[in-house]
């Protein structure tokens, strides 16, 4: 295998004007560029240090919602309680009335399915 | 040739579980300076150079399980990065819809355009005529002028036949003489 010393005298040979030129890069690297990289290529390659617990942004909105109405003076309610007219201004002008049309008697006649056992 | 003694420790550690991001540390710690400079010498910009880098170790990372020790492992990582800057450059040159000669002189620009760049100095018109070089031949000639790299090794690095490479070497050594002295 050749040495230094061969690669040094083959250029000398090829050209006096390239072998005088001095080997340093003149580029410049930010500073503490090569101290940072080993931990950036470790973290990529290991991924996030930090876990999102299952289900976390699903309920994000309403647990921020809740937050937020605790902080404004009005009563703490729990996600469960947090019913949709009170974050939603449309809601709240809509009627609880269910529009869907029922038979006259319907209830008077009905016959459950199940009947209780005897005895 | 195969690996030195302590390259042999190194990808012991690497393949065991508990010490493998130990040891790819390790790894990155003693090479990472003499790959960036390599690549830095072909796409120029540090940006650029950065990203090239990364990609490399993160193939390090999926590749070294399948190192089979029959070269240095220097060697096949030179190996990786000279394939990660040609295909950059690839890439780069078809996203911009570049031809070969619009490439070179947007690389020359890039030169041009560092901070620290002085048309005055030796090093920097080095610099210039690197990038008129053919890509492979500039991979050539930053390995033997830079990395010292025998003739015997760039021939795994390049896949190319060591005769190949000193005519390869010996044009660019003439052709960065005439760009020097008639500019």
């Amino acid at each position: 295998m050749e040495d230094r010393n061969e690669i040094s005298v083959e250029l000398s040979a090829l050209s006096t004007l390239v072998s005088g030129i001095g080997r340093q890069t003149p580029y410049r690297v930010p500073d503490g560029y090569f101290a940072r990289l080993p931990a950036l290529l470790i973290g990529r390659i290991a991924g996030p240090a930090f876990q999102v617990p299952e289900g976390y942004f699903d309920q994000f909105a309403t647990s921020v919602l809740v937050r937020i109405k605790a902080g404004a003076g009005a009563s703490e309610l729990t996600p469960s309680e947090l019913t949709p007219s009170d974050d939603s201004p449309i809601l709240r002008t809509i009627s609880r009335k269910t529009p869907y049309y029922l038979p006259e008697g319907y209830f008077d006649e009905f016959s459950p399915v199940l009947t209780p056992a005897e005895g | 040739m195969g690996v030195t003694i302590q390259d042999t420790e190194l990808l012991l550690q690497f393949r065991d579980p508990a010490t493998r991001e130990k040891a790819f540390t390790a790894i990155i710690r003693k090479y990472q300076e003499k790959l960036y400079w390599h690549i830095r010498r072909i796409v120029v910009e540090h940006e650029d150079a950065n990203d090239v880098l990364q990609n490399v170790f993160i193939r390090v990372w999926n590749g070294l399980d399948n190192f089979r020790e029959d070269s240095q492992l220097y060697t096949w990582l030179y190996r990786i990065a000279t394939n990660e800057c040609l295909s950059y450059l690839e890439q780069q040159k078809r996203k911009s819809s570049a031809s070969l000669d619009e490439m070179e002189s947007g690389l020359s620009n890039k030169v041009i355009a560092d901070k620290y760049f002085d048309p005055n100095k030796l090093e920097w018109k080095l610099q210039l005529a690197i990038q008129q070089l053919p890509e492979k031949q500039r991979v050539v000639f930053t390995l033997r002028y830079y990395d010292e790299m025998p003739y015997e090794e760039m021939s795994r690095v390049l896949d190319t036949s060591e005769g190949a490479l000193k005519a390869s070497y010996h044009h660019a050594v003439k052709k960065i003489e005439d760009y020097i002295l008639n500019r």
